[in-house]
């Protein structure tokens, strides 16, 4: 089922408005976006560990440069994706000595460890997704877990990654037929 | 003819009819020959969305603050915040934090290039006053002590004679050296140069009476013309 849109006038008042120094409306916008970008960061590296700097980089860099966020009216969402998105890029090109193919474009460590987690069925569950998400390109990997796990829209995702929404159900199509390959071993 | 669907086109039709908020069962029936495969997908689709589990933790705000080293800040009263309220606080200070920092750079870089310029003005302002002190005696002094230098030269013979002709110099040309009228360097009007005149012809007369005086006194003869 499409995962509920937040109201994107809303959102796009509250970035004029944070930009303008409204500090309680960027606390409004962190508090929005902070899970969904948290979650997009953390199956996309290795570790808990680094998830969580790369995130607090992602909102501390979108701070410091909301003043010259402009409301093209996209969802702001894809604003905090992209940061998100070039954090993430730069971090696997630091790490790149780590990976064993196209160090350029393979985001993913194949089934690397991760931190004790609290929950054991979740710890299982990100395993096997990590897993997963490791085997496919990194377009898929990207749409399937904006959509899948962080709960983007596909019209979200579009504007994040630059691309319609047919390409982007297209990348969810061949991205889940490849997984459910991989999940059905 | 219709063309026939390919798997991967009726995937992509069943996920956009997911999205529209039909249940799998209701998407089955609708593509019945493709029920193991979308059936497969959306078990898929379900075990993706147990990484919704992921959640970050409560107190990574207060890390992120005491990496930042900033004070605590005040809560403006913002309580629109979903759900926790502690994360409130800790929102607002991680806000705090970063206005002040930002509030700080925006202070010290502007401070920082004004002193530095008032320094360069400075500088090149007693640069240029120094060169100025070092021009002006002359014109004063020349305008004062030309004057006095006048009237003692006048009581020597020589000396007076070298007064009397730069005096008449001055009082026709108007030059920087005239010390009888104090004037300077201005250009004169017909008018001035005849004021001067009269004003350098005193002077001459002043210093005939007093060259003759001497004159006088040196010879003993009469001394009036």
């Amino acid at each position: 089922m499409e995962s509920p849109e937040p109201n994107k006038t809303d959102s796009r008042r509250l970035m004029r408005l944070a930009k303008g120094g409204d500090r309680a409306a960027f606390a409004e916008v962190y508090d929005r976006y902070f899970t969904p970008v948290y979650r997009y960061i953390f199956f996309r590296v290795r570790s808990r560990a680094e998830a969580e700097d790369l995130t607090q980089a992602v909102f501390l860099k979108a701070y410091e440069a909301i003043e010259r966020f402009e409301d093209r009216g996209k969802e702001p969402l894809a604003y905090f994706f992209t940061i998100a998105r070039n954090a993430i890029i730069n971090f696997w090109r630091k790490k790149k000595e780590f990976l064993t193919e196209k160090p350029e474009h393979d985001f993913h460590e194949r089934g690397g460890a991760l931190d004790i987690e609290d929950d054991l069925e979740v710890k299982e569950s990100v395993t096997i997704i990590r897993k997963g998400l490791s085997l496919l390109t990194d377009e898929q990997a990207e749409v399937i877990s904006l959509k899948f796990i962080s709960e983007l829209s596909n019209k979200e995702i579009a504007e994040a990654l630059g691309k319609s929404e047919e390409a982007v159900r297209q990348l969810q199509s061949r991205g889940l037929r490849e997984l459910r390959k991989h999940l059905s071993q | 003819m219709v063309k026939k669907q390919t798997i991967e086109q009726v995937i992509e039709e069943a996920l956009r009819l997911y999205d529209t908020g039909k249940t799998p069962a209701e998407i089955c029936l609708i593509y019945p020959k493709e029920k193991s495969e979308i059936m497969a997908i959306f078990e898929t689709i379900e075990k993706l969305s147990s990484g919704k589990g992921v959640l970050p933790r409560t107190a990574l705000l207060t890390e992120t603050l005491s990496k930042l080293s900033v004070t605590d800040t005040e809560n403006e009263g913002y309580s629109g915040l979903r759900g926790d309220q502690g994360r409130t606080s800790h929102a607002d200070r991680y806000i705090g934090s970063f206005t002040t920092i930002m509030n700080k750079w925006k202070v010290i870089v502007p401070v920082g290039v004004v002193a530095l310029l008032l320094i360069v003005f400075i500088g090149a302002g007693m640069g240029n006053r120094s060169t100025s002190l070092t021009l002006r005696p002359e014109t004063d002094d020349t305008s004062l002590t030309g004057i006095d230098g006048s009237l003692d030269e006048s009581f020597d013979t020589e000396a007076a004679m070298q007064a009397l002709n730069s005096e008449f110099d001055i009082a026709a040309k108007g030059s920087e050296s005239g010390a009888t009228n104090g004037t300077d360097t201005i250009d004169y009007t017909a008018f001035e140069k005849e004021m001067n005149a009269e004003s350098g012809k005193v002077a001459l007369d002043n210093n005939f009476d007093t060259f003759f005086a001497e004159e006088s006194a040196m010879s003993g003869s009469d001394d009036s013309l």
